[in-house]
């Protein structure tokens, strides 16, 4: 598991990105995917996941709906056109800020200039 | 895939209902997360008792009241709230009622905000700050900084939500048993809508500084009959 601190800020990148591509999803359902891709290395806690859940939906890049099951309310979140933009915007830079730390960390790896 | 039982189902509610406090607006998502966390267990082979046991581990009550202050913050209304809060308020209420005993929600004696602050107006004959005139002062004010959680004195049905930029600004009303009623005024947000019940120590809107205030407080009052008694006499040690 990596630290809060490194994963704060790529949270938001990763949830998008999730919902980019499995569309409709809830709650817990990000929180087993994330963890079945990464091989439990990221652990989204229902703390971090929720909060940033409601202020995407709050910036507009996400809609929800909700499905009663039993007793139980259940909300689904899926990407607004806007959300799916913001999700291609952050995971090209994520992936270009990833190679630029992986040259940063291995100059010898950096391409000459 | 396996479900949870009814009786099972409740369990989960209540211990959650329990952690999150009375905030239904975490408590509709958490309830379904730690419901899927244990039928996700479950199906792995685990007991009901031994997953219910994990989520007790995994449960951080700290990380929870974060969030309902994030809920709180994040945004003061949506459509969809409202429906979760109404069921979530009922299915509190029905658990509060079998396990605390209807009396002991009845009165309005817990303060409206959950830490201590200092009274700056009592309840009683005044000369209104701004005005000056000489004014009975029908409740309390209680100085307190703008966006403290406000949270309902006693289970009720909230009965007016209302701005009134010239009085008491944003405020809320709510109707108890027994006669009783409660207003909170001078709010910077409410998270409440009328006809909404709500359970003792919900949270229900934020302090401000709304309406005719010299600095950010709670005007808090206790109706008994229409007739305006006085707060601090309810408000138990």
């Amino acid at each position: 598991m990596y630290s809060k601190e490194l994963l704060k800020g790529t949270l938001r990148t990763i949830v998008l990105k999730l919902l980019a591509e499995h569309g409709t999803m809830y709650g817990y359902e990000i929180t087993q995917k994330t963890k079945q891709l990464t091989d439990g290395k990221i652990v989204l806690t229902e703390g971090a996941l929720y909060p940033l859940l409601h202020k995407l939906e709050a910036e507009g890049y996400l809609i929800t709906s909700t499905k009663s099951i039993g007793k139980r309310i259940r909300k689904y979140y899926a990407l607004t056109p806007e959300g799916d933009q913001k999700a291609i915007s952050l995971s090209n830079e994520f992936a270009d800020f990833v190679q630029t730390v992986i040259y940063l960390l291995n100059p010898k790896l950096a391409p000459k200039t | 895939m396996i479900h949870l039982t009814d009786q099972q189902t409740e369990q989960v509610l209540h211990y959650v209902k329990s952690a999150v406090g009375h905030s239904p607006r975490v408590l509709d998502e958490l309830f379904d997360h730690w419901c899927c966390f244990i039928e996700g267990r479950m199906a792995s082979g685990v007991s009901f008792d031994q997953a219910f046991d994990e989520m007790n581990d995994h449960f951080d009550t700290e990380e929870v009241r974060q969030i309902e202050q994030h809920f709180m913050t994040c945004h003061p209304d949506l459509p969809w709230l409202r429906t979760f809060r109404r069921v979530g308020s009922m299915a509190a209420m029905l658990i509060l009622m079998v396990v605390a005993g209807v009396d002991a929600q009845r009165r309005p004696d817990i303060s409206p905000l959950f830490d201590e602050h200092p009274i700056t107006s009592r309840f009683g004959d005044r000369t209104h700050p701004i005005t000056q005139e000489a004014l009975h002062h029908n409740g309390i004010d209680i100085k307190v900084d703008i966006n403290t959680p406000v949270r309902s004195t006693a289970d009720g049905t909230v009965t007016k939500v209302y701005n009134d930029p010239k009085g008491h600004g944003l405020y809320i009303i709510i109707s108890h048993n027994d006669g009783y009623e409660t207003l909170y005024a001078n709010l910077s947000s409410a998270n409440v809508y009328a006809e909404q019940t709500v359970v003792k120590g919900e949270i229900i809107g934020l302090t401000g500084n709304s309406g005719i205030s010299t600095a950010p407080h709670l005007h808090y009052e206790i109706r008994q009959n229409q007739n305006p008694v006085n707060p601090e006499i309810f408000i138990s040690k």
